[in-house]
C-alpha cells in the first residue's frame, strides 16, 4: 500500500481541499490518520489505485497548496528481542503483523501505516519506526 | 502400568519413547488410550509467558567492615533485606526509581543473567556487629554466593482472557485492549501447557523436577491463589539463576502497566497408566476459559462469553458479532521449543524424572481480601445539584451561568436530561476566538462519565488517567444524575483518612 503525509497549512485548512481533490481525480483516497488542530493539519492517506491515479491525486493537493509527500519511513522488527508472543497482533489495524504456520511473528512492511500502536505494547521493545 | 523408576531405567537405555503434547493427542484419538499408554513413556510439555509473581533471592557475601543491609537497590530497582545482613529478595514488578516502568526487578535479573554487572547501592543502621552504614559497589552474578529464583506463583494451568467494551483504549496487565470489543487478549499455551495435561495433579507436586529458564528447576510447592476448584492450578518454583539462559528468561514491559518477567517453564509427565495417558490427549477444543470485560474496573468483572483455546488461537473471536482479533501474550513458538529442549535432555540423559514428594492440594479456596471497610461509591460523594445546559443555549448564557456559580465545566443535556456532552471554560474561550455561537458546535461530544455505583478510587483514577477535573454521573439510562470534582474526590480522601 502506498501511504502519503498529507500537510496543511494554516490559509488551506478552511478549505475542503480533500474534498476536491477526490472529486477532480475520482481517485479512492483511504484516510488513515488524521491529526488536526489549530496550528496544523497532518493526516495520513492512502492511495487506492494505479501509479497514474497516485500521481494526479499529488499534483491536485500541489494546486490547492497542501504538500505531499510520500512515507518513506520503515517500521523494523529486531528478531533477536522478538519472542513471537503476538501482543501486537491484535493491536495492528491493517494486518501488517501475523503469524505464519510456525507461529512465527511475519511483518509486512508495506502494509504499515506507522500507528506505532504495535511499537508501544511490545513488551520487548522489538518494534521501532524510524523519526 | 508404569513406574517412574522404570522410565528412568529407560532413559538411562536411551530406550524411552518421548512424545510432546500436541502430538499426543493424535496418538491417542489413533491408536486408542490403552496401546498409546503402553507405548509412549513421557510426555513434554511448556509454556512461556509473562508472570508476573517471580522474583529472586540473592546473597551477596559479607563486606569487610560488614554491614546489615536495611535497604538495597540493584540498578536503582530496590529489594527486601529484612532477612539477614547480606540477602534480598528482589521481585520481577518492582519497578526502577530512575526509569520506571521501562526497568525494574525483571530486567536487573535478566542483566545478571546475561553477565552484565549491576549496581548495588545499599544502607544500614549500624551495630556492634555490623558497623557500616553503606555501600556502593558493582556486581556480577559470578560475584555473589546463591542467586534462586524463586517465584511464589507461576504456570497458571489456564487464564482467563480479556476485553473492553467501553469506548477507551485500557491498558492492562493483560495488554492493550481496544474500544469496543475490537480485541481479546489471553495468556497460555492451552493443550500444551503443563499444568493442563496433568489436572488431577498426579504428576506435578512438591518436589517435581522441572524445566525452569532454561535450567533444571523445582516445583516447591502450590502457588499462591492456587485455585483448584475452578481449575486454575499454580505452582510455586525455585531454580538456581546462575543456571538460566536468557533465551528462556526475559525481561518485559506491559504498557502503562509495568514490568514482568517472561519466562518459560516445561514439565515432563511419565506416562504411568491409561488415565494419564487421557489426560495428556488433552486439545485445545476441550480447554475452556471465559472472556472478561475489563472495563469494569472491580474484582469481579462481567463475562462476555466462554471461548476454548482452539477459538483463540485462530486469531478471531466472535464477541456479539464483533469480529475480535485474539493475541497471545504468551508464545507457542518458544514454549515449542522448551518442549523441544526438555526432550534433548532426556535423550541426553541429562534429565530424569522425580517422584512427587506430597501432591498438590486440591480443596483449597481462593479468597479475595478482607476489607474493614465497605466499598464507597462515587453517588456517596458527588455534588446531586448539577448545573447544566442545553444544547440550543446560546454560548454567553452558559458563560455567565460558568462565572455565576464559579464552576468550570457544565454538562450538556437534551430536554429528557440525557447527557449530550460537556463544555469547559477552555473550550468556551476558544468558542470566542474563532467566533462560534452555538453550545454543541464547541461541547466534547465524547464525554468521560462515572455511573453512580461506581468506586471512588475508580472515578478517581479516571480524571488523573485523562486530566480532567470533573466528570458527570450518568444513570444507567443516560441521565445526568450528578457531578464528581476532583475537590470532592480529595475531599473524601481527606475525611476517610
Amino acid at each position: 500500500m502506498k501511504t502519503y503525509e498529507i500537510t496543511y497549512s494554516t490559509e488551506s485548512s478552511s478549505e475542503p481541499v480533500l474534498s476536491r481533490v477526490i472529486l477532480e481525480t475520482k481517485a479512492l483516497v483511504n484516510i488513515l490518520k488524521a491529526d488536526i488542530d489549530q496550528d496544523k493539519g497532518v493526516m495520513v492517506i492512502s492511495i487506492i489505485g494505479s501509479v497514474e491515479d497516485a500521481k494526479r491525486v499529488i499534483k491536485a493537493f500541489g494546486k490547492y497548496g497542501v504538500k505531499i509527500k510520500k512515507i518513506e519511513k520503515k517500521i523494523t522488527l529486531d528478531r533477536d528481542k522478538c519472542i513471537d508472543c503476538g501482543a501486537c497482533i491484535g493491536l495492528c489495524p491493517v494486518d501488517a503483523l501475523e503469524f505464519d504456520k510456525k507461529r512465527k511473528l511475519q511483518l509486512y512492511e508495506d502494509n504499515c501505516i506507522q500507528c506505532k500502536a504495535c511499537v508501544k505494547a511490545c513488551p520487548m521493545n522489538a518494534l521501532s519506526i524510524e523519526e | 502400568m508404569k513406574t517412574i523408576a522404570e522410565i528412568n531405567e529407560k532413559i538411562r537405555k536411551g530406550k524411552a519413547v518421548i512424545v510432546s503434547a500436541e502430538e499426543m493427542p493424535y496418538i491417542v484419538e489413533k491408536e486408542g488410550v490403552k496401546k498409546a499408554a503402553q507405548k509412549v513413556d513421557i510426555v513434554t510439555t511448556g509454556t512461556f509467558g509473562a508472570m508476573c509473581s517471580s522474583g529472586a533471592f540473592l546473597n551477596f557475601g559479607h563486606a569487610d567492615p560488614p554491614i546489615k543491609m536495611q535497604k538495597i537497590w540493584l540498578n536503582e530497582v530496590e529489594a527486601y533485606t529484612g532477612i539477614a545482613a547480606v540477602d534480598a529478595y528482589l521481585g520481577a514488578t518492582e519497578l526502577s526509581l530512575d526509569r520506571e516502568m521501562n526497568y525494574g526487578g525483571a530486567h536487573v535479573i535478566e542483566d545478571l543473567i546475561s553477565g552484565r554487572s549491576v549496581n548495588l547501592r545499599t544502607t544500614a543502621y549500624s551495630t556492634d556487629c555490623y558497623p557500616r552504614k553503606s555501600i556502593e559497589t558493582k556486581i556480577t552474578l559470578n560475584d555473589i554466593n546463591q542467586a534462586f529464583l524463586f517465584n511464589p506463583r507461576n504456570c497458571y494451568q489456564k487464564y482467563n482472557a480479556a476485553a473492553n467494551s467501553s469506548d477507551r483504549v485500557l491498558h492492562t496487565y493483560m495488554g492493550t485492549l481496544l474500544p469496543g470489543k475490537r480485541n481479546v487478549n489471553f495468556s497460555g499455551t492451552g493443550e500444551l501447557s503443563p499444568m493442563n495435561n496433568d489436572p488431577d495433579y498426579d504428576i506435578i507436586g512438591f518436589g517435581t523436577r522441572i524445566f525452569l529458564g532454561g535450567a533444571k528447576g523445582y516445583v516447591i510447592g502450590e502457588g499462591t491463589q492456587h485455585n483448584p476448584k475452578k481449575g486454575f492450578a499454580t505452582i510455586s518454583v525455585k531454580g538456581n539463576l546462575k543456571e538460566m539462559n536468557t533465551k528462556y528468561l526475559k525481561a518485559g514491559t506491559v504498557t502503562e502497566y509495568g514490568t514482568t518477567l517472561y519466562l518459560g517453564i516445561g514439565a515432563a509427565i511419565p506416562v504411568l497408566n491409561e488415565k494419564i495417558a487421557g489426560n495428556t490427549a488433552v486439545r485445545n477444543k476441550d480447554i475452556k476459559v471465559n472472556i472478561y470485560d475489563y472495563s469494569v474496573p472491580r474484582l469481579s468483572r462481567p463475562i462476555l462469553r466462554e471461548v476454548d483455546y482452539e477459538t483463540l488461537f485462530s486469531g478471531e473471536v466472535d464477541l456479539g458479532g464483533v469480529k475480535a482479533k485474539a493475541s497471545s501474550l504468551s508464545s507457542l513458538k518458544i514454549s515449542r521449543e522448551i518442549v523441544k529442549e526438555l526432550e534433548d535432555w532426556i535423550n541426553h540423559k541429562e534429565f530424569y524424572l522425580t517422584e512427587k514428594l506430597e501432591s498438590l492440594p486440591k480443596e483449597v479456596e481462593f479468597k479475595p481480601m478482607k476489607l474493614s471497610e465497605t466499598l464507597v461509591s462515587v453517588s456517596r460523594v458527588m455534588t446531586r445539584e448539577v448545573v447544566t445546559a442545553l444544547e440550543h443555549e446560546p454560548i454567553e448564557k452558559v458563560c455567565n451561568l460558568m462565572i455565576k456559580k464559579g464552576i468550570d465545566q457544565i454538562p450538556v443535556v437534551d430536554k429528557n436530561n440525557k447527557l449530550k456532552g460537556i463544555v469547559t471554560a477552555w473550550d468556551i474561550t476558544k468558542a470566542t476566538a474563532s467566533g462560534s455561537k452555538k453550545l454543541a458546535d464547541i461541547m466534547t461530544k465524547k464525554v468521560i462519565t462515572a455511573s453512580p455505583d461506581e468506586a471512588v478510587d475508580a472515578v478517581s483514577r479516571k480524571l488523573e488517567k485523562y486530566k480532567i477535573n470533573a466528570t458527570p454521573v450518568v444513570s444507567k439510562e443516560g441521565t445526568v444524575v450528578g457531578i464528581v470534582t476532583l475537590s470532592d474526590i480529595n475531599k473524601f480522601y481527606r475525611r476517610s483518612r
